[in-house]
């Protein structure tokens, strides 16, 4: 393997980079959970990887921890958008790759990065952090006096985190400026797979959320290390020393996190919703029933998604009546559910159905999401989550609607597409073998968690010796025990296959299952250049199966039209086209997106604690300084707008010139920010002073972070021009950047006076 | 051709497997609900016997839909498995999509409506006037129970003074009058058929105050008073459990409430008070 190789920018390598980083991250997560199921049904075994052979409660919930957020952010999350969408997005639209291909490596890179990080959370004293992947403050926010692993662990896990989101974020921009941007000629939106829409739809869902997520990541990793008190109430008492903290809600934390937290469970199963679609209708041979309804409902669903967050918090303090409200919205979000639902059924009846593996797996997913909406029709009401809250009841739910639907997305998705990866074919008869024996597993791990749950057995325990009615209930737990032991080892049969495929594997034809959409056309696997330079024109729907009057029982979307004077028959090939400049502009729109979203959940932030506490105090801020870096911001944007002019006027000098004095302007507003923050600290108001002052030096520094972007980019760009962008590409992107985040400025300033 | 035969005659013995299992799937769930074969304990206040209607209501709705979908699912594979027939040619029909898409509408949110009364009745309204009040301070990882005493007041509580070893786990103050008759108490005890108002504070970190019989859970946060009210109508002992992850002993953190008779109670308090 050489470098050029390992460092690849093409999607497909990137996909497959993806993939491999989360089986890793999937054979991990399952170790941690059957050490959690022994532990729970034999809590004196002597068990291998753990310290001390005996499981200690805060090992049980280090493994909890751990295991959620592996399994969400490293398998849920990474699989299903990283590996597939990366691989097959640019495929299905006819796009030669990601519009932004360096951006898509670094997105990979820094994804294994976090996951490296979050792994040393093991190994550092004190072990892995206990506070769950929710993360709730005070546990999470004091350090070591709250538990083992509240120190260094849990600090880790919050970097670990951080980069996460940074890298998501990377990924969301590029996958939305791809869908816009780089459909092949005749792919209109209403002509895309649902895998794509899905893909599409997920990544502005991650745009939005992982930007809420990094802001309060920040603000408690600020609690920790600086002092301040976001998140942290006066008066704290934790093991009989009293806590030098103020006023801040742990409620807000709760609120960032789910505000992340509900959208981030769609970021894991919309892919799989798509690929379902997908497959089912290959395999059906019928067209997917209702392809706008299923379009639209993928974006019902994710638009609601950003409405629901409260119902994870209906016991938790929060307002009654707020919780009444979240109640009818997460109802509602089971509408587009349920339209899913029908649809999927709607698409198997009539058909043809060939239970190939990918096909089973798909059906199953139905199933299981069937399963798991259900179960969340009780959980969305206030009063029955009074009883079922944080039992095992949620535990079966999420597991079966999020967990195990998704995963069978993802089985769903590597059965189907691993020929076009690989060029050879898995097994059929292992997989089905590995189909049956899991479907039945999970059910068994699964569906007994409900019935536990409602009898009142609860989640994050690491035994049952706490209430007497708990060890009644011990039965169950051995049930689910033997089932996951079981599961886990038919997931064997699918490694064995899959590496064994990989290599000996009959070898695939370019379209193995008479499918419709363009990644068919080109060859398995596909060249680095993806269409070996033909670059497919489309001319059809998705899923134009048995139609009626052509002997072939599919046709592909870039057959042209019988009769059509276009194209050069049947390939219906176009001539090759480059990135388009507009992918430049449409990517930095959205990372304006992601920034405001960012500025937003920092100002809410600030709203709420604002109100929440009684320790505010209005900030003697330097005005004048910072109205004079004010002015000098604006002026900034004068300047730059002065200079692109002279680019369009072919004055090269004076572009340079202005362009130039842009750079200068912004080095003299954050020298203003600097004086600002000297006044202020000679005055002894520090971050940890008081939570205006805190919030005053998150915005400066946030927002300083990227002027200083900015100006990177200014100097970058006049000492040499990029590869692939014309100059005045480059100016309008740069502009349009630099007078939002000045725009960004005037709102923050303007939000200063008014907490003034 | 030859080769769709075979793949026709391949369908049959999937297809039923996986209607068989779908089957089995339901009628085992069906039986393990409708068999109650793991119930959660009989509800001890009127609230939750709102909670246990709700439930069955939702349970009745959900277990239809339940049933219908996965055996639709599974007539669906079965029924139109590959026999070498011709698939159907349909986009879609929007008459359908409506219809299904309004049923769904109704019946859920008529669910989550009828489910407000329950829910209303527990949190939108206080406590009954004469209602007994109780505060309740989590600590990792243990309960602790304070009674206002004769004066019914609560004494001043200052964080500085808290110290478990020397008795002072909640930091009474010590020079507040108001605080010399408050009964601190490790368990829960509340006379039957009397309104109860429990007021939730947490010393440290983030933890649950759950009873199974109430069908009550309620996070207690470090900075907030939540109030919960119930009036229990059974004599009895109940396990009260943490549910809100608090740390390494989280599965340890337990208490007792106790439902007593009127003169239990009254003997409850006079022993307390002859013992501080
Ligand atoms: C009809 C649709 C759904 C409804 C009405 C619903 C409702 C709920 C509610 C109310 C909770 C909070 C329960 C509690 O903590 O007390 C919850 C938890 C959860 N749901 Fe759903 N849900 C639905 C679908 C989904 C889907 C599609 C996913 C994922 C793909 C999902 C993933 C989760 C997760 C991960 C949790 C637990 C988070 C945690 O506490 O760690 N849900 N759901
Ligand atoms: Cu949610
Ligand atoms: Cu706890």
């Amino acid at each position: 393997m050489s470098a050029r190789r390992v460092f690849s920018t093409d999607h497909k390598v990137v996909g497959l980079q993806y993939f491999f980083l989360a089986l890793a991250a999937v054979t991990i997560g399952i170790v941690l959970s059957l050490l959690m199921r022994f532990h729970l049904v034999w809590p004196a075994a002597h068990l291998p990887f753990v310290r001390g052979g005996i499981m200690t409660p805060e090992q049980y919930l280090a493994l909890v921890t751990m295991h959620g957020t592996i399994m969400i952010f490293f398998v849920l999350t990474t699989a299903p958008q990283g590996a597939f969408g990366n691989y097959f997005l640019p495929l299905q639209i006819g796009a030669p790759d990601m519009a932004f291909p360096r951006l898509n490596m670094l997105s990979f890179w820094l994804t294994l990065a976090a996951f490296l990080c979050m792994l040393a959370a093991f190994t550092v004293p004190g072990g892995a952090p206990i506070s769950g992947w929710t993360a709730y403050p005070p546990l999470s926010g004091l350090g070591e006096v709250t538990g083992p692993g509240e120190g260094t662990g849990q600090t880790i896990w919050i970097i670990g985190i951080l980069i996460f989101c940074v890298a998501s974020l990377l990924g969301a921009i590029n996958f939305i400026a791809t869908t816009i941007d780089m459909r092949a000629p005749g792919m209109t939106l209403m002509r895309m797979p649902l895998t794509v829409w899905a893909w599409f739809v997920t990544a502005i869902l991650s745009l939005l959320a992982f930007s809420v997520l990094l802001a309060g990541g920040i603000l408690l990793l600020l609690d920790r290390s600086a002092g301040t008190s976001f998140f942290l109430p006066a008066g704290l008492v934790v093991n009989g020393e009293l806590q030098g903290h103020n006023g801040g809600s742990p409620l807000l934390w709760q609120h960032l996190f789910w505000f992340f937290g509900h959208p981030e469970v769609y970021i894991a199963i919309l892919p799989g919703m798509g690929v379902v679609a997908h497959v089912l209708a290959n395999f059906s041979r019928k067209p997917v029933f209702g392809y706008r309804v299923m379009a639209l409902a993928l974006c019902a669903i994710g638009f609601l998604g950003f409405l629901v967050w409260g119902h994870h918090m209906f016991v938790s303090g929060m307002n009654p009546y707020s919780g009444l409200t979240f109640s009818l919205l997460t109802i509602s979000i089971g509408v587009p559910s349920a339209i899913k639902t029908f649809n999927w059924l709607g698409t198997l009846w009539g058909g043809k159905i060939q239970f190939r593996t990918p096909m089973l797996f798909a059906i199953g997913f139905v199933s299981f999401f069937i399963t798991g909406g259900l179960s969340g029709i009780f959980l969305a009401q206030p009063a029955l989550d009074t009883m079922l809250h944080a039992t095992y009841y949620v535990v079966g739910h999420f597991h079966i609607v999020m967990g195990v639907a998704a995963i069978f997305g993802i089985f769903a998705a590597t059965y189907y597409w691993f020929p076009k990866m690989f060029g050879r074919s898995m097994d059929e008869t292992l997989g089905k073998l590995h189909f049956w024996l899991t479907f039945i597993g999970v059910y068994c791990i699964f569906m007994p968690m409900h019935f536990l749950g409602v009898a009142g057995g609860i989640r994050r325990y690491a035994d049952s010796t706490g209430a007497k009615y708990l060890a009644a209930l011990q039965p169950l737990h051995e049930f689910m025990t033997i089932a996951a032991f079981i599961t886990a080892a038919a997931q064997l049969i699918f490694f064995w296959n899959f590496f064994r495929s990989l290599k000996k594997g009959a070898p695939a034809s370019a379209n193995p299952w008479n499918a419709t959409t363009l990644e068919w056309i080109t060859t398995s696997p596909p060249a680095p250049d993806s269409f070996g330079g033909q670059f497919p024109r489309v001319y059809r729907g998705p899923y134009e199966y048995s139609v009626p009057g052509e002997t072939a029982d599919f046709l592909p979307q870039n057959l042209a039209p019988k009769g059509a004077a276009h194209g050069s028959g049947a390939a219906g090939v176009a001539a090759t086209v480059g990135i388009p400049q507009r992918v430049y502009l449409t990517g930095a729109i959205m990372l304006l997106a992601g920034v405001l979203m960012f500025f937003m959940a920092l100002v809410s932030a600030e709203i709420v604690r604002k109100g929440f506490s009684s320790d505010w105090q209005p900030l003697d801020l330097p005005w004048r300084i910072l109205a004079l870096s004010t002015a000098i911001l604006l002026a900034s944007s004068f300047t730059l707008a002065h200079s692109r002019n002279r680019l369009l006027a072919n004055d090269d000098a004076g572009f340079r010139h202005w362009w130039g004095v842009t750079a200068i302007l912004g080095l003299f507003f954050l020298a203003g920010l600097g004086i600002s923050w000297r006044q202020l600290a000679v005055a002894g108001v520090g971050i940890a002073t008081n939570p205006s002052s805190s919030f005053f030096y998150v915005f400066t520094a946030a927002h300083g972070i990227h002027v200083l972007a900015g100006i990177a980019v200014l100097v970058a760009v006049a000492f040499r021009a990029p590869r692939h962008l014309t100059r005045t590409t480059v100016a309008g992107v740069v502009s349009t950047y630099w007078h939002a985040i000045n725009g960004l400025w005037v709102l923050l300033f303007v939000f200063l006076l008014l907490a003034k | 051709m030859i080769r769709s035969r075979k793949q026709a005659r391949g369908s049959a013995a999937p297809a039923f497997l996986l209607a068989l299992l779908l089957t089995l799937l339901v009628l085992a769930t069906v039986y393990v609900f409708a068999a109650h074969l793991f119930p959660p304990p009989p509800p001890i206040t009127s609230i939750a016997l709102l909670v246990d209607r709700q439930y069955d209501l939702t349970l009745y709705v959900a277990g239809v839909a339940f049933i219908l979908a996965q055996l639709g699912l599974a007539y669906a594979v079965f029924r139109f498995r590959d026999r070498g027939q011709r698939a159907h040619f349909t986009h879609g029909n929007v008459a359908m999509e409506v219809v299904w898409t309004t049923i769904t509408l109704v019946v859920f949110l008529g669910l989550a409506i009828a489910g407000r009364k329950a829910w209303a009745e527990d949190r939108y309204t206080a406590a009954e006037p004469g209602a007994i009040q109780i505060e309740v301070t989590t600590t990792q990882f243990v309960y602790t129970f304070r009674y206002p005493g004769a004066d019914n007041k609560f004494g001043r509580l200052d964080p500085s003074l808290v110290s478990a070893p020397t008795g002072n786990p909640l930091g009474l103050d010590p020079n507040d009058p108001a605080g010399r008759d408050d009964i601190v108490v490790p368990t829960l005890t509340v006379p039957v058929d009397h309104p109860v108002e429990l007021l939730l504070r947490s010393q440290d970190v983030v933890h649950n105050f759950f009873v199974r019989e109430l069908r009550l859970q309620q996070d207690s946060v470090p900075g907030m008073m939540v109030p919960v009210h119930f009036t229990a109508n059974r004599i009895g002992q109940y396990d009260i459990v943490c549910t809100q992850l608090c740390g390494l002993g989280h599965n340890t953190m337990h208490s007792f409430l106790n439902v007593v008779s009127e003169s239990g109670y009254e003997s409850f308090l006079k022993r307390q008070a002859a013992g501080q």
